[in-house]
């Protein structure tokens, strides 16, 4: 089984919110809008290259437009390997969340 | 951006060229609402990022080479006084400290750079272990014997299993990395015989020298992790848009 960071999730759920437009600046758009913290290039670039690696997520060269200086999109996607990778570290979470209700304090289960 | 294209080649000297240039266009496109402070300062970002570790490996493995030889030298030669080596134990000896010196540093880089799940790392690891522990004790079968029929068995294992390609990997790694000693030698021995002092100079050439054997070995840890470990990845890269 392969253990997530928590970085690592946030960039999962980023790109399987936005689908077949994910690349490099919408994932970073998408985690500052959601989380409220903007990502250093080098954290996100390096994690996505870790997760190819992993064989959790895969890319593949898209269009070059000129406001890129004519350079293609790298689009990445989730793989089932690297879906199931989050299911599980979310349910890990659901697990350590279950009896807390962390808005209204402790409560017993 | 008219710099942009000076950022792709700065990025390319580190991760491949096709990564490289997205990343640049990203930045580019990023990069227009917020300044050339901020593309500059972001690919610095990206170039350690991208780094970092194999400078750590390259630094650590050096270092570490370094003080095996350093320790494999008073084995050898000065500790145990009643086992002196004979002139054919000596040169097989010294061939096998130089050994010692390039698994480690093979070990350690590999290691930082790839982790310790990376099956070239594993191996790697293994061998400097067993090969460093059978030179060390050289002088005693007690502990040679059972080290060689370790060395044996690892070896095995990699050929009949998956590990066969990092040992393949590996095997070469160190063959290229050697083919560095012989200029380096002969280099050390011109300078010895210019300066018989043994000066600070000469002993920071050395170390300069060292340094350079520790970058050929690192390059061909690289090139071999590369060229059969990550076949698979090549092959995502080069994936055509759909």
């Amino acid at each position: 089984m392969i253990l997530l960071g928590e970085f690592e999730q946030i960039v999962l759920l980023a790109i399987l919110r936005l689908g077949h437009t994910a690349y490099g600046v919408t994932i970073g758009s998408e985690i500052a809008a959601c989380t409220g913290r903007t990502p250093t290039s080098g954290a996100l670039y390096t994690t996505l290259d870790r997760m190819e690696h992993k064989g959790l997520i895969r890319s593949k060269l898209g269009e070059s437009t000129p406001q890129r200086g004519g350079r293609a999109k790298r689009y990445v996607r989730v793989t089932s390997k690297g879906r199931l990778a989050l299911i599980n570290a979310q349910r890990s979470y659901q697990s350590l969340l279950r009896g807390l209700n962390l808005l209204g304090g402790y409560i017993d289960a | 951006m008219p710099s942009s294209s000076v950022a792709e080649w700065i990025l390319a000297r580190f991760i491949d060229r096709n990564r490289a240039s997205s990343i640049v266009g990203d930045l580019v496109e990023t990069g227009q609402h917020r300044g050339d402070f901020w593309f500059w300062y972001s690919l610095s970002g990206v170039v350690v990022a991208a780094t970092w570790r194999r400078l750590a490996g390259y630094l650590a493995g050096s270092c570490l080479a370094l003080y095996w030889m350093r320790l494999l030298d008073s084995s050898i030669h000065s500790v145990n006084a009643s086992h002196q080596p004979v002139q054919n134990e000596a040169a097989v000896l010294s061939v096998l400290q130089v050994l010692v010196a390039f698994l480690w540093i093979n070990a350690t880089y590999s290691s930082v750079r790839f982790g310790f799940r990376d099956p070239f790392a594993q191996l790697a690891l293994a061998y400097s272990a067993v090969v460093s522990a059978c030179v060390y004790y050289w002088w005693l079968p007690a502990v040679t014997v059972p080290c060689l029929v370790l060395i044996s068995l690892i070896s095995l294992l990699c050929v009949l299993t998956a590990k066969r390609r990092a040992f393949i990997a590996l095997t070469a790694a160190v063959c290229l990395g050697l083919a560095g000693v012989p200029p380096m030698l002969y280099l050390g021995s011109v300078l010895h015989r210019h300066d018989q002092n043994a000066s600070l100079l000469i002993y920071l050439v050395t170390l300069v020298m060292d340094l350079i054997q520790s970058l050929i070995a690192v390059a061909a840890c690289s090139l071999m992790h590369r060229a059969l470990l990550e076949r698979d990845r090549s092959s995502l890269d080069a994936e055509p848009a759909s």
